[in-house]
């Protein structure tokens, strides 16, 4: 469970949003909607303990798992070597037979020892969501921000029915995305969440 | 012990990655010696018939070091900026001066042996005396530690900026004048005061290892805005 007590983002010594009072059940799936430029990447920062200009105070009992919009991937590195310190600093197990299975869920196997820059945006954004696919993620909170961004249909689907069955395990799910979810918005875990500009109060 | 603990699993963690970047991109060390030989020569060339050249010569090996390790510093921390890392690094919780102090290590053990070398060929080359050049490439190998530090506190500065290279220069310049002038007295030193200039820069460079990771942190954290 996550509680949001009277929290204000604050950018450039302004509040970007209205100030929050929100409880996120665990078993849930929200996603954050709203125009560009809300601060919904902001608020998921903040969140995820990235974004240290705020006010008001939120607890997570388990430290999440954040994806953003930029995976941290290092170009000049293989798809194995990313996924590896992917899986590392995420504190996550990744000896080679966990990163076969990843590789192999993802079909991410024939293109494993090439550069991350030789691959593909969308074969990227799979490398930076491997994460979610691991064994041991499926324990903790997941934020994040435009999962879908570039992903092809197959793969979409599957990370919908990935994040379904995280929260039937009843974990929390938070995520911001502009792509339609057909399968996750017709799932009985699926909320939203649309907070309001700090001007719209 | 706990934060002890974390400290070097955070550190080892970010050496490993730092130690597979570096094996994929060393051939960008080429740049450095490349820019330090081409300088060389290009002083060799040009102050060849000056009668003051041995005893300048010294400096201008110290500002052509000092200037090689600032042409390889901008990139240091742009990438991982701009890839979201220091994102995920942060949201575990993980400390960005652990990350930092990792990259300055592995920047220093391979650079500093290829600033004492190239420094010694070129000092030779600007007709250095003999007794000079063990004290120049100590004071280079000491000092080159300091440097990196400072160098490193630049890019993580420019880090979001694609022309940072400039400004990371203006910035750090004046930070390095203790190295300079104490490098300096280090190469032209006799036996009785090469300890004393030696245990100087020493000192110099492992307190410059010891903030800058700090200030880079604190840095990395508002460039990351």
């Amino acid at each position: 469970m996550l509680t949001l007590c009277d929290l204000k983002v604050i950018r450039n010594e302004e509040p970007l949003l209205a100030p929050l009072n929100q409880t996120f059940e665990p078993g849930n799936c929200y996603h954050l909607r709203g125009p560009n430029g809300l601060g919904k990447t902001t608020l998921l920062r903040v969140l995820a303990g990235i974004y240290q200009d705020y006010s008001g105070q939120f607890e997570w009992r388990q430290s999440p798992l954040y994806i953003g919009h930029k995976p941290g991937l290092q170009p000049a590195l293989t798809v194995s070597e990313n996924m590896q310190l992917l899986l590392g600093v995420n504190g996550l197990e990744h000896s080679t037979a966990i990163l076969d299975t990843l590789l192999l869920a993802l079909e991410l196997l024939p293109s494993q020892h090439l550069p991350i820059s030789r691959l593909s945006a969308g074969q990227q954004r799979r490398v930076g969501m491997s994460l979610l696919w691991h064994p041991a993620a499926a324990s903790r909170p997941w934020l994040l921000d435009e999962p879908f961004a570039t992903l092809d249909t197959q793969i979409s689907v599957e990370l919908e029915q990935r994040i379904i069955s995280q929260c039937l395990q009843a974990q929390l799910v938070l995520l911001t995305s502009h792509q339609s979810m057909d399968t996750l918005s017709a799932a009985a875990c699926f909320n939203t969440f649309a907070p309001l500009a700090a001007d719209q109060r | 012990m706990k934060i002890e603990e974390n400290a070097w699993h955070d550190f080892g963690l970010a050496w490993q990655r730092e130690w597979l970047i570096w094996r994929r991109q060393y051939q960008s060390q080429f740049n450095g010696i490349g820019f330090f030989m081409t300088v060389g020569l290009l002083l060799t060339l040009t102050l060849a018939n000056l009668t003051i050249l041995p005893m300048v010569g010294s400096c201008l090996v110290w500002m052509t070091s000092l200037l090689t390790v600032l042409l390889l510093a901008p990139a240091w921390f742009a990438q991982d900026v701009q890839s979201g890392y220091v994102d995920l690094w942060l949201s575990q919780g993980r400390s960005l001066w652990v990350f930092a102090m990792a990259k300055l290590i592995l920047q220093w053990l391979v650079i500093s042996p290829l600033l004492a070398i190239l420094g010694v060929m070129l000092g030779w080359q600007l007709g250095l005396p003999g007794q000079q050049l063990l004290p120049l490439a100590l004071g280079l190998w000491l000092a080159s530690l300091g440097l990196v530090a400072q160098c490193g506190f630049g890019a993580a500065i420019t880090a979001q900026q694609s022309q940072g290279a400039v400004l990371a220069t203006v910035l750090i310049m004046p930070l390095t004048v203790p190295f300079m002038l104490f490098g300096v007295s280090t190469s032209m030193a006799n036996s009785v005061s090469l300890p004393g200039y030696a245990a100087l820069l020493a000192g110099l460079s492992l307190l410059s290892l010891m903030l800058m990771p700090i200030a880079i942190q604190f840095v990395l954290k508002i460039v990351n805005h």
